[in-house]
């Protein structure tokens, strides 16, 4: 890839993560907002997160988008920051490691949260039938955010190696 | 580490400095340096080799071992 195409290239994936992290941003607000607007136009009893009763499921969808984007937000952070130091000509560093297991740690957590919406749905839901209707849809959703998170951290560690090898071959004359 | 390069004490010897040093061998400045200061952590055969015909000395000439 020459000079021209690679900063093109730069430029493109720049452009879509910026866009990414406004439109995150925006809903990141939003998401502190519509519980409270939901929750207000229909009152406390009308199971508005996923069929759980009560007051409490005002309080969960509150702390759950927040989180969710928080997290999506991070990873499209540290993107960023990486394409910065890549077009630069300086991918092997440090700080592109850390960037790199930050996106690994937040893929994880992602997959703890689907998984605690997972057991709330399951303890919390007032029927048999609404709890197997939304439990299905989140059962593989938490395992796949785990697993991706898991093979991030090993290419950070794999990436870290090969900082150590790019570092000892600079001081190598 | 204790391989210590001694390319000052040759460079000073021959009376030849950092910047005619690295046009003979074809080497940076900021590595030949590297190497002066102590810093580098290896060197190739085909450095040492052209360091040794520019200085006119033995690799032990430049390279020594402390402990």
């Amino acid at each position: 890839m020459n000079i021209m195409e690679k900063d093109k290239t730069y430029k493109v994936l720049m452009i879509i993560s910026d866009v990414l992290i406004a439109f995150l941003i925006f809903s990141f607000v939003l998401s502190f907002v519509v519980p409270v607007i939901i929750s207000r136009s229909r009152g406390a009893y009308d199971g508005g997160f996923y069929g759980i009763p009560g007051a409490f499921a005002n309080i969960f969808g509150f702390i759950y988008g927040p989180l969710l984007i928080g997290a999506i937000l991070v990873i499209l952070l540290q993107l960023r920051k990486i394409f910065i130091s890549i077009s630069g000509d300086k991918p092997f560093e440090m700080k592109n490691i850390v960037r790199v297991r930050s996106i690994g740690y937040a893929l994880l957590i992602l997959g703890v949260l689907k998984l605690s919406v997972f057991l709330v749905i399951v303890l919390l839901q007032d029927t048999s039938r609404q709890r197997s209707i939304f439990a299905s849809k989140f059962i593989l959703d938490f395992f796949q955010f785990l697993f991706a998170g898991f093979i991030i951290l090993v290419v950070a560690e794999v990436f870290r190696l090969g900082v150590e090898m790019y570092n000892e071959n600079k001081l190598t004359i | 580490m204790s391989i210590i390069v001694n390319l000052d004490v040759m460079m000073a010897k021959r009376k030849i400095s950092l910047n005619e040093l690295s046009g003979i061998v074809g080497i940076t400045l900021s590595n030949l340096s590297i190497l002066k200061t102590g810093k580098a952590k290896a060197i190739r055969f085909s450095t040492l080799d052209a360091l040794c015909k520019a200085l006119e000395c033995q690799p032990g000439d430049i390279l020594e071992y402390r402990e």
